[in-house]
């Protein structure tokens, strides 16, 4: 039987990026929409930190699952449209430093005397904050694609049936959005009770 | 390879050598993200070792379970014995075969040996509906 994959490590890694993915998808419009003060986000909090951490967990677990690790530069070397992997490659490359700055703008909620000690940084922290707006649709963009992509990636395998269907993709999508909103519920500032 | 089918006594038994199939619709090469699978000149399906990260995207897409994880991390399979081919040799398989059961050639020149054998016997792929369009054929 040929190995598909260490189960448990793979599908969890891609679980990972599916569910930062979707709680992206969730938690990203709700921003836009707030900023644009259509919705009252008062119970939200900015939870962008562990999303970029839980992302560079999964990115470990992906280059410790190859099996030919010196070479993973590879991947960047060229863009295969046919192949979602190759989309998946360079959809993480762009979001992981998009996550980083957006966790950056973020921090002081977490550290609220946070400073950055050198002028280029909060040169480049103030440039993220003015166009905020913009980083969270792409940020958002991208998070659908990386949502999305593990779903076509196994439904590309006609080798396997029940892998090879075209309801995968959006299963993924589906399937995630929901443990998206979960976790926001789950991670969200509540205002105290008076 | 050893394939049982039918209903007792009615029994049959297929004996067959599986390798690469050397697809024209390869699910490998379209997977890989890296193009270290790739199509050599005259459909060979081959793996470029320093090209390869080891994701094992083209081991889970591969019909017929054909690739595997080489020891040094790269993915390799059968490659028709490119080094051979390459000088006109035949591939190991075929040249040692005892019985001479089998044909190796160029499927695109209607006089080769290996298309006159496909013109005259019946023969068959393994699992055509994946719609890989392999190029490994069974006499019947």
């Amino acid at each position: 039987m040929t190995r598909i994959w260490n189960l448990a490590l793979a599908h969890s890694t891609l679980f990972i990026f599916r569910w930062i993915g979707r709680r992206n998808h969730v938690f990203l419009p709700v921003y836009i929409l707030s900023w644009e003060k259509k919705i009252n986000t008062a119970e939200l909090s900015c939870n962008a930190d562990y999303c970029t951490i839980l992302l560079i967990v999964g990115l470990t677990a992906l280059f410790f699952d190859l099996k030919h690790k010196l070479y993973f530069w590879q991947l960047y070397t060229v863009i295969r449209i046919q192949s979602p992997m190759s989309w998946g490659a360079w959809t993480l490359m762009a979001i992981t430093p998009l996550s980083m700055v957006w966790a950056a703008i973020h921090i002081r909620e977490f550290f609220p005397n946070w400073d950055w000690k050198f002028s280029i940084l909060k040169e480049i922290e103030k440039f993220a904050v003015k166009y905020k707006k913009y980083l969270a649709w792409i940020i958002l963009y991208f998070s659908v694609i990386l949502g999305i992509y593990t779903g076509i990636l196994f439904s590309a395998f006609n080798a396997r049936p029940l892998w090879n269907t075209s309801i995968l993709g959006p299963l993924f999508l589906t399937s995630g959005l929901s443990a998206g909103a979960a976790v926001i519920i789950l991670f969200s500032k509540r205002p105290k009770k008076e | 390879m050893e394939v049982t089918d039918g209903t007792y006594p009615q029994l049959e038994i297929e004996i067959r050598s599986e390798r690469c199939n050397h697809c024209e619709n390869s699910p490998c090469v379209r997977c890989c993200p890296t193009g270290a699978s790739h199509y050599e000149d005259g459909g060979i399906v081959l793996v470029t070792h320093n090209d390869c990260i080891g994701c094992g995207a083209c081991i889970s897409s591969c019909p017929y379970d054909a690739r595997y994880s080489h020891p040094d991390g790269y993915v390799d399979k059968c490659t028709f014995c490119m080094h051979r081919v390459k000088k006109g040799e035949q591939p190991a398989c075929v040249a040692v075969c005892p019985t001479k059961c089998m044909y190796f050639g160029d499927l695109d020149n209607p006089n080769s040996e290996v298309s006159q054998v496909l013109k005259k016997r019946k023969h068959k792929t393994l699992i055509p509906e994946a719609g890989t369009k392999p190029h490994v054929y069974y006499l019947i």
